[in-house]
């Protein structure tokens, strides 16, 4: 029934299949998809708890991704629900602040070599050197829409960004991956 | 005799490709590789426009961007584009090119009449001439003149293409692939740095590929070929058709990419243009340097070229600009293009330098190939009507300059070389005031403000092997400073290098009897050296009033070619050095920026991101009419068939006063605000008491700036001991929470609270009116809807076809009302599952209109009552503020001047006759004789309750006017109404309907 209730951001938006530039017979050299992760929660800690709460919050969220937004600040994405309550339970007043942020924000994954030519048509973050390796996460803005950047692995990142941007976000970056050419692959 | 191609040669032209196009209509034939200017060349096209000014006819001078003369308009329709260098077009099967500021043709342009009345226009002709007879004559007189005088013309159709944006952080970025860019590179990326080289031109090499020496044993053309190649294999990023143009702060780089340019139409997903931003960690400024020429009467005559443009033409584009040419030059280097042009075989009539004596290898070239040359004569003016015919020399004397005598020598071309002006506008842009270089009699690059070090001819390293080496110590100076191991760092040899010889500063061969017509120092300007001296002789002397009294150099070419000659000029004429007279700052853009590539992709429906809420696709789907609040979408009411405006928010609005209504909220502020010391946190920015406030309670909060007026307000729910829900107005969203977080990161950071703003994570909606518990008793079973376990103000959770919700009731619309709040995703199925179940009970969506009438009628503030001037008391809720604690603002807010008596203050306004008042009116005291604003309507809306339109409006004095009449005028739409000042609150004064 809860799932029933839900409605994806991207769900319609983002039809499945090959769009933009021929890339020849190979695979597409970017997939985009929409990522539905269960759970997104903020975590923020005191001044006088960062080391209590670095020790924690990795025990209370184990199999989810720990993005380090800022210092004292992560976000904790996970593909099952409840993340959130589970959170709220281990972390005290004291230690730090939880709020659930599932569904305010649309979710895009993309992969594939050309991802990083992507990211620098969209947005100015520096990829050389693994100055922002696999784990690493940014904060930053594109076409004036806040933009919340993890990178997955070497040619994949997830993009989170306001929900109510989804569709404006979604054009933007379709647009700039035209002249790559791309695969949209279902959820 | 005109221009012509060679049979063979052009190293940059494929002849197995040949190209159409069209220049005003005629049919010109060229090669893939050509530029517009090659090809009109070889076309034996000599007149390629009209100046600005005087309609005079001008030809190609230069041949790259420093072209002032050969501007056309390319392309039809959507991707018209004025004032394009025929230097820079590279031709495509198909251009349509058009010469610009002449009519009816180029060849007779009858504008060219206003030549004759020449000798007065000089700086400042139009605004001394056309001041009167009254204030209003310029006006009048402006307009003609500007379209006398000219540009080309922009379209006014849409550009179909696409412009991108896109960010580049590099190690080094090289500016410029001549010798030294190409000899930095090498060096840089042999030793293992990451490089990235922008290239403004299509072919990477500069001056490499019309050199006639040998590097490292080969043609120098080949060498930058070799090593293009292996600084690919090296991982080197080369962008040609790049043009750095703007140097910023923190070593940003501005450049554009023209990606399809040179194509008819971008191929598909490309976009015709890309807008670099460049992070570098260093930067090179290898950018070379531009010919200098050298003024004399009839210097602007087609057929007149700088001798490295001919050199060029003759390198690149086997063409040559005439067949009987001379030379005027006071250097070594330009012997070169005479010699290039002699050896293939077309007739070098004379060279004419005013030096005394010319260094041994350039002696022994013109003796071996049995040339005219005429030492210490100069040209002092170039015969012809629409294109060079004679020159006209003169004995030449340093100290004395043209001297009686001389003779008339027939040519069809004349070349001309005054030194060479050093690139300079980025260094200039990111580093301190340029230097004079006494040698170059030019400017050279100044301190470095950001990290970049300038190489090659952009320093004054004019030879060939000057610019290799310097280019090579360049990028060895770079890799150690980053920490690379600098090993290769070979400088390549150079074989037949050419140097500049001494190069006297020479910048003008005076006509001092005036025997001759008028020697031009900008072209693009029409600005001559008389000009100059007219504007030292009215007081206009330093170079900043140089420029704007006589535009020098303020033409779209930014005088690449006339700067430098202008202020020498200046400085003879007031007797001083050049570098006394000092030179002005190089501003961005280097060359001009097209509008697109700075809009990028932010244009049409993209110029803004919209944002929607989660039950937008409903509003859109029941037809509402949606309006923009902010960057929200939202809906304005839902009309029933045609219905207008008001006729639908006043049905709306009765229906939600007799039934029941339901409006989307989603877009209202909402922050999250956590921690032990939250509460400590609320009492501190409200402007009223929260430490009371009960887990489950929401509280009206009013926000106050530091100033003391009122800043925001909204509820506040608290939802546990240390969590509160804060909403906001949707349009103080933002600069709610910025103020919050600066308050608590600058004054504060000792208060453990978290702010997060939940405004997606919530979707939100109102259901309002006397049936609104119906509804949701019918959808939600686990919370007591009962007036005693669900007072006004409370706050529970529960759930809806088992997805999380959170009800506060809250009464905006003066109703029995209830904010419902579920998670975004179940946001549109949370609507529809409450639409549904009020459906039997006639429940309806309202919008905007009617959302804002109920809140008029209601007497309740919003954005336009809080507009930044009205204080708490001003608006009626003066006694919410407390006085016995300390808050934002409360210092400020009991300051006298906020206590007046007389300050504007909020009232009620009924129409007195019921007809319409105008929202943006302003209140009169008509009966006491005064026309004086004494305040102003600030909302109005139609209200069938009261069978009359009734306002919320600021008086003067406020509620001291209860039950008089004024009237309220707008007398900008004509509309004017006798209104009577009422209380604020119209309907349900004693709350009982929402208390319910």
């Amino acid at each position: 029934m809860v799932d029933a209730m839900k409605a994806w951001p991207m769900a319609g938006h983002l039809p499945p299949g090959d769009h933009g530039a021929r890339t020849g017979k190979g695979d597409a050299p970017l997939t985009l998809s929409e990522r539905r992760p269960g759970s997104i929660v903020e975590v923020g800690c005191w001044p006088d708890t960062l080391n209590r709460m670095q020790m924690v919050l990795p025990q209370l969220a184990r199999n989810t991704a720990i993005l380090d937004l800022a210092p004292g600040r992560w976000w904790v994405v996970a593909e099952q629900t409840g993340v959130a309550r589970d959170l709220e339970r281990g972390i005290e007043p004291g230690l730090g602040a939880v709020v659930d942020l599932s569904d305010a924000r649309a979710a895009l994954r993309v992969s594939g070599p050309a991802m990083p030519d992507l990211i620098s048509r969209i947005l100015p973050l520096d990829f050389r050197d693994d100055r922002l390796p696999p784990g690493g996460s940014a904060e930053t803005v594109t076409a004036h829409m806040n933009v919340t950047l993890h990178r997955v692995d070497a040619t994949t990142v997830d993009l989170f960004v306001f929900r109510g941007f989804t569709r404006s976000f979604l054009h933007h970056v379709q647009e700039a991956a035209r002249g790559f050419g791309y695969r949209v692959t279902s959820p | 005799m005109t221009g012509m191609r060679l049979p063979s040669g052009g190293n940059c032209l494929d002849r197995s490709r040949p190209l159409q196009f069209t220049l005003d209509s005629q049919r010109m034939a060229a090669f893939a590789g050509d530029t517009a200017a090659s090809a009109l060349i070889a076309n034996g096209v000599s007149v390629v426009g009209r100046s600005f000014k005087l309609h005079r006819p001008r030809g190609i001078f230069a041949a790259g961007t420093e072209e002032p003369n050969a501007l056309l308009t390319l392309r039809e329709g959507g991707r018209q584009e004025p004032n394009v260098k025929a230097t820079e077009v590279e031709v495509f099967d198909g251009l349509v090119a058009r010469s610009q500021n002449r009519w009816p043709s180029l060849g007779l342009d009858v504008m060219a009449a206003t030549g004759l009345a020449a000798p007065f226009f000089s700086a400042g002709f139009y605004y001394k001439t056309f001041m009167g007879p009254s204030q209003k004559a310029w006006m009048f007189y402006e307009r003609i003149i500007r379209r006398a005088a000219g540009l080309g013309a922009a379209t006014l159709q849409p550009d179909p293409d696409r412009y991108e944006h896109a960010w580049c952080f590099t190690d080094v970025l090289v500016v410029g692939s001549g010798p030294a860019g190409l000899a930095s590179a090498l060096t840089m990326a042999r030793n293992g740095v990451q490089v990235t080289l922008v290239e403004q031109e299509p072919v990477p090499g500069g001056h490499l590929l019309q050199e006639p020496g040998l590097v490292d044993g080969i043609p120098a053309a080949e060498w930058a070929g070799q090593a293009v190649t292996e600084l690919e294999s090296l991982g080197v990023r080369i962008m040609p058709r790049t043009t750095a143009w703007g140097y910023y702060d923190g070593n940003v780089i501005s450049a554009v990419e023209r990606v399809s340019d040179h194509l008819a139409e971008p191929l598909p997903h490309q976009p015709r243009q890309r807008h670099w931003t460049i992070r570098a960690d260093r930067v090179v400024l290898a950018t070379g340097a531009f010919e200098r020429p050298i003024a004399f009467a009839g210097n602007d005559l087609p057929g007149v070229m700088l001798a490295g443009a001919a050199e060029r033409y003759l390198a690149r584009h086997a063409v040559v600009p005439g067949q009987n040419i001379a030379l005027f030059t006071c250097n070594d280097m330009a012997y070169g293009a005479a010699f290039a042009l002699h050896d293939v075989g077309i007739r070098i009539a004379a060279i004419i330098d005013p030096r005394d004596t010319v260094g041994d290898d350039v002696a022994t070239g013109v003796a071996d190939r049995g040339l005219d040359l005429r030492l210490q004569q100069a040209v002092v003016a170039a015969h012809g009507r629409k294109r060079i015919g004679s020159i006209q020399t003169a004995p030449f004397d340093i100290a004395r300059g043209a001297l009686p005598g001389g003779e008339r020598i027939a040519v069809d071309s004349l070349l001309v070389s005054g030194g060479f002006n050093p690139v300079i506008h980025l260094a200039s842009q990111a580093g301190g005031p340029a230097v004079f270089d006494r040698a170059l009699q030019s400017f050279v690059p100044g301190e470095a403000r950001e990290a970049w070090m300038a190489t090659g001819a952009a320093t004054g390293q004019l030879t060939l092997a000057g610019a290799l080496g310097d280019g090579a110590r360049t990028g060895a100076e770079i890799a150690t400073a980053l920490g690379h191991r600098t090993v290769a760092t070979a400088v390549p040899s150079v074989t037949g290098d050419r140097g500049p010889g001494a190069m006297p500063g020479i910048f003008e061969i005076r006509d001092k009897q005036k025997k001759y017509g008028k020697a031009f120092v900008d072209f693009q300007h029409d600005v001559t050296v008389d000009d100059i001296r007219l504007a030292n002789r009215e007081g206009f002397r330093s170079v900043e009033h140089l420029k704007r009294y006589t535009t020098l150099g303020m033409a779209t070419d930014q005088g690449k070619t006339s700067n430098i000659v202008g202020l020498a000029l200046m400085a003879d004429a007031r007797g001083i050095s050049i570098p006394d007279a000092g030179t002005t700052r190089y501003r961005p853009p280097y060359t001009p920026v097209s509008i697109g590539a700075l809009a990028g992709p932010e244009v049409g429906a993209a110029l803004r991101p919209r944002r929607l809420t989660p039950m937008h696709d409903w509003h859109v789907a029941q037809g509402a009419e949606m309006m923009q609040a902010g960057l929200w979408f939202r809906p304005r009411y839902y009309p029933d068939g045609a219905e207008p405006l008001e006729a639908g928010y006043v049905r709306e609005l009765s229906m939600v006063r007799g039934g029941v209504g339901m409006v989307d909220v989603s877009t209202l502020g909402k922050i999250d605000v956590q921690g032990p010391d939250a509460t400590a946190f609320l009492e501190r920015v409200y402007a009223n008491g929260f430490a009371k406030l009960p887990v489950g309670r929401a509280r009206y909060g009013l926000m106050l700036r530091e100033d003391g007026f009122l800043f925001d307000d909204g509820t506040t729910w608290r939802l546990s001991e240390t969590r509160y829900l804060m909403t906001t107005t949707t349009a103080n969203a933002g600069p709610v929470m910025q103020h919050l977080e600066f308050l608590l990161a600058a004054h504060w950071p000792d208060l453990r609270v978290k702010l997060t703003s939940v405004t997606e994570q919530w979707a939100a909606l109102a259901i309002a009116g006397p049936k609104s518990r119906d509804v949701l008793r019918r959808v939600i079973d686990d919370i007591d809807f009962d007036n005693t376990a669900f007072p006004f103000m409370g706050v529970r959770s529960g759930t809806l076809n088992g997805v999380d919700v959170l009800l506060a009731r809250l009464s905006f619309s003066g109703e029995m009302a209830y904010e419902v709040y579920c998670g975004a995703h179940s946001g549109a199925a949370v609507w529809s599952a409450l639409m549904q179940a009020g459906e039997q009970i006639g429940i309806i969506a309202y919008g905007m209109e009617a959302l804002g009438a109920l809140r008029i009628e209601k007497g309740h503030v919003a954005g336009r009552e809080l507009n930044g001037r009205t204080t708490a008391a001003d608006v009626g809720l003066g006694r919410m503020v407390s006085a016995r604690k300390t808050f934002i603002g409360s210092t400020l807010a009991q300051r006298a001047y906020l206590q007046q008596p007389d300050r504007e203050q909020l009232v009620g306004l009924s129409s007195v006759s019921g007809t319409r008042i105008s929202p943006s009116s302003h209140l009169i005291d008509a009966d006491a004789g005064d026309a004086r604003s004494i305040g102003h309507v600030t909302a109005m809306t139609y209200s069938p309750e009261l069978g009359t339109y009734v306002a919320l409006g600021l008086l003067e004095g406020g509620m001291a006017h209860l039950g008089k009449r004024l009237t309220a005028t707008d007398p900008v739409r004509g509309n004017t109404v006798e209104v009577e000042v009422t209380d604020p609150c119209f309907i349900d004064p004693d709350g009982s309907r929402m208390h319910g």
